[in-house]
């Protein structure tokens, strides 16, 4: 029980290429820059764009195949769609957009309105039932969208950055929700993000997607700690070099040498955490041995942490403590020097 | 006043001025029928839209022998024309195909001079070319077979109609009363009708996409057509010089050519 | 003209206000450009105003009651109404998915019929009934079709009336209801079919709600041309009391005769029209 999906299609510039397998129960992130394709991908899923090349299966269901000429309907798949500014019918009051589902998929119209109030409680909203879209606030929405997704008891639910729409406040509470809402749900779940802490809190297993290509694969914790392209590294904090190692050296593409704990041959990635970065203001004695000089290209703050970019012969992204950068005057001009130890190095192949 | 109006009043001015200089007393001047007294500006006739094709071509032969000089015409119903002057004005010299039309203009005291008959019109039945339906007089228009349109009664030609239908003792239920004359020769020719009651001239002026049934003359209505300079005319010399060139024996030739009848 | 109290002002303006509004000569340049589009406004309003007037005060009101009992002048108001509603019926019946296959569908020669479509509003209305005879008249290739295979003539009758004036009405349901189509969020149908709803499903409950407003819009403006019809009705349905005479032929013929019956007759088409429109609107269209 599970989507098997190989989807293959064109959309303006993005030529999407991506084979998925989700399981029943499973939640799978999918990661990816503006313009990845990550909601192509969903809108594929539904039907709402026909795939060129592939074959999309659910439950060993075929849903879509081309070569066979094989296309369902949107409204002949199972599956539940969260959009990410909801869609809310704006005419329709609350209980009627999650009866929608249930009365078009054939319920009848008193069995349809016996329904959506249970989903409502299920959701905490039985007071806004008679509401219109309206007047509900962003999280209100959010909850109603989901339950609309859910009532007609979708196999496949499609969650289009869910928590985007949401400020900060209540995005955490919603998170929370939608985290109880999905471990109940037996289906299978995709949900596109691009923010890595909603995948990490929400899926069991992520793709990352980058021009319409999955890039990498697997649990949040391996994708956090592996990053395998300047996106994912960035999206979580880490810097990223690419480049030959041999005899416990790697030779970074794009010039510069660095010495990392023995052991891996030929085109590897080497992943840095920022705090594993020292600065100086001279040479530093000791152990480190990675140091060179470079100058100060940036400095962003980010609540208590200080983010320091440091250009030489290999860029890296220093953390400091906000008292570090006053001690060493990180503002003024003049050389700085970057000292990383070997063994704060993860190096794996490419 | 508008500003068209404006300026016409201005040339009208200008006008009176040289004529002053040229004979002295331009208001006498009505039985010269010799445009050759520098007259120049337009004058706006409203005519009965029985007369559009005579007055067209009377309009090119006066224009011929006024070059600076012009007239504009504002065709249609009478009865129609004749609100407008009483509401609005804009003309300068009335048509009328009725006595009772013009009467209404007369009445509110609009026309320099009496009125003038010069030309009658008398009525015929219009039927497709070749007579399809071989209609020979006024009791065929009510037959069942035969659609026939009338002018509405409140319009001259309709009046006319209803009256000569009454002489003849024949009841008709037409498909359509028609605004004008116009309009009920257009469906016949289209062959949406069959027949209808028109003007002699109309059936003329229609050629060869209509055919006319005489109406005998004890059933027949004698329609005279007079006309008047009206008092506010902006060019009454232009309009007075058409009136003339109507009723001089050249213009009574065109409108006898188009089927109407001398005074 | 609304202009709030001198007190509600702060006495001086913020910072960021001051330095908008603090160049003299823009300051200036928006005080003129705002009396010119108050004095256009001005202008229009008048335009609009002054032939009502010019109506209304010769109205002789005492006879308004006496002009609405009188059997011509009801038939010709019944014949309007239900001319230039079965006229909107058809116009939405057919203009509808007229205006969906414009907004939805690419096919070769769709700005062609978008043109066609237009045309009737473009074209005099008495060309448009000429046009109208020529095709559906005893001679008119359709119309001998169908006098031949049902026995139907359309000249001179009410139902030629009303298609002379669904003809010069439904442009402006299909152009209304087309745009607004084009400008629907069409993601509420992707939502509708993710839920389950066949396209007619989607078209009834989300489609057309969420263009109502457009739909009405259309419809009343299409109503309003039916109803003020005037040059293809005549040219095609010909003018006959109790038949084919709407209150616009009748205001035209009795302008021949008595100015005072046709300006109470426009009154009385005028004061019945509005009534109803306004009455729609508050059934249908509340927040309008």
């Amino acid at each position: 029980m599970s989507l098997k999906a190989s989807v293959g299609l064109r959309l303006g510039d993005l030529e999407l290429k991506v084979q998925i397998e989700v399981h029943s129960g499973e939640v799978l992130a999918v990661l990816g820059p503006n313009g990845s394709g990550k909601t192509t991908l969903l809108r594929a899923l539904a039907g709402l764009l026909a795939i060129e090349r592939g074959r999309v299966t659910l439950d060993g269901e075929v849903l879509e195949d081309p070569a066979r000429q094989i296309r369902r309907a949107p409204a002949e798949r199972s599956t539940g769609f969260v959009f990410q500014d909801y869609l809310l019918f704006p005419h329709l009051t609350v209980v009627e957009n999650v009866a929608f589902g249930l009365k078009a998929r054939g319920m009848s119209r008193s069995g349809a309105r016996a329904a959506a109030p249970d989903w409502l409680r299920a959701m905490g909203l039985e007071t806004h039932a008679n509401a219109k879209p309206g007047a509900l606030s962003g999280g209100q929405a959010q909850r109603v969208a989901l339950a609309r997704a859910l009532a007609p008891n979708p196999r496949l639910l499609l969650l289009d950055e869910p928590l985007s729409a949401l400020d900060a406040g209540t995005k955490l509470e919603v998170r929370r929700e939608l985290s109880n809402h999905l471990r109940s749900f037996q289906g299978t779940t995709l949900m596109v993000t691009h923010n890595p802490l909603e995948a990490a809190a929400l899926a069991d297993r992520l793709i990352v997607l980058e021009g319409g290509r999955v890039i990498q694969d697997g649990t949040s914790a391996e994708v956090a700690q592996h990053p395998r392209s300047p996106y994912v590294a960035e999206l979580v904090g880490l810097n990223l070099i690419r480049g030959r190692g041999s005899n416990g050296q790697i030779v970074v593409e794009g010039g510069g040498l660095l010495v990392v704990p023995s052991g891996f041959e030929g085109d590897v990635f080497a992943a840095i955490h920022p705090r594993a970065v020292a600065l100086h203001r001279g040479r530093p004695e000791g152990s480190p041995r990675n140091v060179w000089e470079g100058a100060v290209a940036g400095i962003d703050l980010e609540g208590d942490r200080t983010r320091v970019t440091v250009d030489g012969p290999v860029r890296m992204v220093a953390e400091v403590t906000t008292q570090a950068l006053k001690e060493l005057d990180l503002v003024a001009a003049g050389p700085v020097w970057v000292s990383i130890k070997a063994t704060e190095i993860q190096v794996y192949p490419a | 006043m508008n500003k068209q109006n404006i300026s016409a009043a201005l040339l009208a001015l200008s006008l009176l001025a040289v004529g002053c200089a040229t004979t002295g007393d331009p208001a006498d001047d009505r039985s010269s029928a010799h445009p050759e007294n520098e007259l120049s500006g337009s004058a706006t006739v409203f005519a009965a839209a029985s007369l559009t094709e005579p007055f067209n071509e009377i309009a090119e032969l006066f224009r011929a022998g006024n070059p600076s000089a012009d007239i504009s015409f504002n065709f249609g119903a009478s009865s129609g024309l004749a609100t407008q002057i009483i509401e609005q004005g804009g003309a300068d010299l009335f048509a009328s195909a009725d006595q009772v039309n013009m009467k209404k203009v007369a009445d509110e005291d609009l026309l320099q001079q009496a009125p003038r008959v010069f030309i009658r019109n008398r009525l015929e039945i219009v039927v497709a070319p070749g007579n399809p339906e071989g209609i020979t007089g006024l009791s065929d228009l009510a037959r069942t077979d035969v659609k026939v349109v009338l002018a509405a009664a409140q319009v001259p030609v309709g009046r006319y109609s209803r009256e000569a239908l009454a002489k003849a003792e024949v009841t008709v239920r037409p498909v359509s009363e028609a605004v004008d004359v116009k309009g009920v020769v257009g469906p016949v020719t289209l062959g949406e009708a069959d027949a209808g009651i028109v003007y002699a001239s109309d059936v003329k002026a229609a050629g060869d996409r209509a055919a006319g049934v005489p109406i005998p003359d004890n059933q027949n209505v004698l329609a005279e057509y007079p006309m008047g300079v009206i008092k506010s005319a902006s060019n009454p010399q232009v309009a007075r010089a058409f009136m003339d060139l109507v009723l001089s024996p050249q213009g009574r030739e065109v409108l006898t050519d188009h089927g109407f009848i001398a005074p | 003209m609304a202009l709030s109290p001198p007190s509600l002002h702060s006495p001086q303006p913020p910072p960021e206000e001051a330095a908008r509004t603090g160049g003299g000569s823009s300051a200036a340049l928006e005080k003129a450009s705002t009396a010119m589009v108050k004095l256009a406004v001005g202008v229009a309003v008048a335009f609009f105003l002054l032939p009502l007037l010019g109506l209304l005060l010769r109205t002789p009101w005492g006879e308004l009651s006496t002009e609405l009992a009188s059997p011509p002048v009801r038939s010709a108001l019944w014949l309007s109404l239900v001319c230039s509603l079965a006229a909107t019926g058809i116009s939405v019946v057919f203009g509808v998915p007229l205006a969906w296959a414009l907004a939805r569908w690419t096919f070769p020669g769709r700005s062609l019929v978008r043109a066609l479509t237009t045309l009737p509003m473009i074209v005099p209305p008495v060309v448009g009934g000429v046009a109208l005879l020529l095709a559906f008249g005893r001679r008119g290739f359709a119309g001998r079709w169908l006098d031949q295979a049902f026995g139907v003539t359309l000249p001179f009758t009410m139902a030629g009336a009303i298609l002379a004036e669904t003809f010069v009405a439904m442009p402006f349901l299909v152009i209304t209801v087309e745009a607004g189509l084009r400008s629907m969020n069409r993601r509420f149908e992707d939502a509708a079919a993710t839920l389950g709803a066949r396209p007619w499903v989607t078209f009834r409950r989300v489609t057309l709600p969420l263009i109502a407003p457009s739909l009405w819009a259309g419809a009343a403006l299409a109503w309003a041309r039916a109803l003020g019809e005037f040059g293809a009705t005549i040219t095609f349905a010909g003018n006959l009391p109790g038949r084919t005479q709407t209150i616009p032929l009748a205001v035209y013929l009795a302008l021949e005769t008595r100015l005072e019956a046709a300006i109470t007759l426009s009154v009385v088409l005028l004061a019945v029209s509005l009534t109803i429109l306004v009455l729609l609107r508050e059934r249908f269209m509340p927040n309008l």
